[in-house]
């Protein structure tokens, strides 16, 4: 059968991801918006971007963290400083977990970087589960 | 009262003060916030769209 070029380059069509958020995420959120005019904008571009292509780093800082506690979640920049932490799984739909935004020194991970804080909030990550 | 939990003085004296008020034992309200705390909610993209714009309200 022929398809068009169009055609060929679609998504899925449906609910092919979904997003969760937990309390930590609304509350992070809330927070860092207050003081971050267009942060709104930038979490909606992100859920655009991701089901539109949930492969498809979002920006060019869109990496898992790849050392210490924070290994296996990923993040991706809003802000020089800002970062949203998030974690994909399963599939049909996929789910992309929305932990929270957060500093580089919330993370942990500014200059110096903070070991202790590192696992402080992985902890408080892990801790945020699906009833 | 058991409150190894409860690390922060603020929450505990939140808690105690809670539970003066309504008989319910310490530990049972740091059960529930806790629960609650851990709580997930599923979002289509459109619905978290929508969430986002309710949270932020005029911060949007």
């Amino acid at each position: 059968m022929k398809t068009s070029k169009n055609q060929s380059n679609q998504q899925p069509a449906g609910p092919d991801v979904k997003f969760r958020t937990c309390p930590l995420w609304d509350q992070s959120v809330s927070e860092k918006a207050r003081e971050n005019p267009g942060l709104g904008q930038k979490i909606v571009e992100f859920q655009k971007a991701k089901t539109a292509n949930k492969l498809a780093p979002f920006g060019s800082k869109d990496v898992p963290f790849k050392h210490g506690d924070l290994k296996g979640f990923n993040h991706t920049h809003l802000t020089h400083d800002l970062s949203l932490i998030y974690a994909m799984h399963s599939s049909n739909p996929t789910l992309i977990d929305l932990y929270g935004i957060f500093s580089h020194d919330e993370l942990g991970t500014g200059q110096p970087i903070n070991i202790k804080r590192q696992t402080s909030i992985s902890k408080k990550f892990r801790n945020q589960s699906f009833n | 009262m058991k409150l190894k939990e409860i690390k922060e003085p603020s929450e505990q004296k939140l808690l105690e003060s809670a539970s003066n008020d309504s008989g319910i034992l310490v530990e049972d309200l740091a059960r529930v916030i806790r629960a609650k705390e851990s709580v997930w909610t599923e979002h289509t993209p459109e619905e978290f769209e929508a969430h986002t714009r309710k949270l932020l309200g005029e911060n949007f």
